[in-house]
């Protein structure tokens, strides 16, 4: 994996964490946060300078707590609400990233986020190691952000400014 | 005039909103920031979930600024601009852009159909700026009464 495009990846997703979410994402997991299962998982594609996907696995109990946060309210949301925020992270993650992947003027289009099913995980999962994988620990849990680059588009991926 | 109300001309107007965005969670975070607005003086706020949807709002009530998201399915913010500018009736609306774009070759063709652009996420303060220039509408506090003074063009 390229550490360039690591490096990256972490800063926007924390940084998408700490703006959206209001949540501290912390850089070195605790046990419970390396223990926790997997919950929820979306997927982004994304095409134009580079094509690939973008991958967001949430561990452990922390999407509830995260999309109360972004709504600002205190009640329990609902899955779909879960599964909309969570897809909205993606997003955010996805295009804060490209462009320092790309460069400024060059396009990228984000597809709509697609929800993960445990069958499309598994495919994931068969897909060859990805350019880039960041773990961030958020309270009891953690996000796993996977990026994945079609080789034919990733001329100019590794050198993000 | 109470705090938190623009006046022009002598009269205090309210601004009718309309945020188009697929997520029903970011439409929500947007609604939260724009009440988070000290000064705003917030009318009816509408919903769409893509441009299509944005489109016929437009068509079915006042709206004085939409907020648009570009990556939408069904029709995508840039094709409802594009659209909303060849519509005499909603040619001149003010539209700000609130999106994750971050191609400034993007950013600069929404521009040049004379929308405002956000990234997200954003903050109270650069929605407000934004809305402002775009408006037209500016405002600033009178001391010790809270009130809010504007000295913009029209709608």
């Amino acid at each position: 994996m390229n550490r360039k495009l690591e490096a990256g990846l972490y800063k926007a997703a924390v940084r998408t964490f700490e703006d959206l979410s209001l949540q501290l994402p912390n850089p070195v997991l605790n046990d419970e946060q390396h223990e926790a299962t997997l919950r929820a998982a979306v997927g982004i594609s994304f095409e134009g300078a580079i094509r690939g996907w973008l991958i967001l696995r949430m561990c452990g109990e922390v999407l509830p707590d995260l999309t109360a946060s972004m709504l600002g309210e205190d009640r329990e949301p609902s899955e779909t609400e879960q599964q909309d925020a969570l897809g909205e992270v993606a997003n955010v993650i996805c295009g804060n990233l490209l462009p320092d992947l790309v460069g400024a003027r060059k396009i990228c289009h984000i597809a709509a986020p697609l929800t993960l099913d445990a069958d499309v995980q598994k495919s994931v999962r068969d897909m060859p190691e990805p350019a880039a994988a960041v773990e961030i620990g958020l309270n009891q849990g953690r996000a796993e952000v996977m990026l994945y680059i079609d080789r034919e588009s990733s001329l100019c991926v590794g050198e993000p400014s | 005039l109470s705090e938190g109300s623009y006046q022009r001309k002598g009269f205090t107007v309210a601004i009718n909103i309309l945020v188009v965005d697929d997520s029903a969670v970011m439409r929500k975070m947007v609604i939260k920031t724009l009440r988070l607005i000290r000064g705003l003086p917030l009318g009816e706020i509408y919903e769409a979930a893509n441009g299509q949807e944005g489109l016929k709002r437009l068509q079915e009530q006042w709206i004085d600024l939409a907020l648009v998201d570009i990556n939408m399915p069904v029709m995508t913010g840039e094709e409802m601009i594009q659209q909303l500018r060849q519509n005499p009736e909603t040619k001149d609306l003010a539209v700000i852009v609130v999106s994750t774009e971050g191609s400034e070759s993007r950013i600069e063709m929404l521009q040049r159909h004379g929308a405002g652009f956000v990234h997200k996420p954003f903050s109270p303060e650069l929605l407000r700026k934004q809305i402002i220039e775009l408006t037209g509408v500016s405002y600033e506090q009178e001391v010790g009464s809270g009130a809010i003074q504007s000295c913009g063009p029209d709608f």
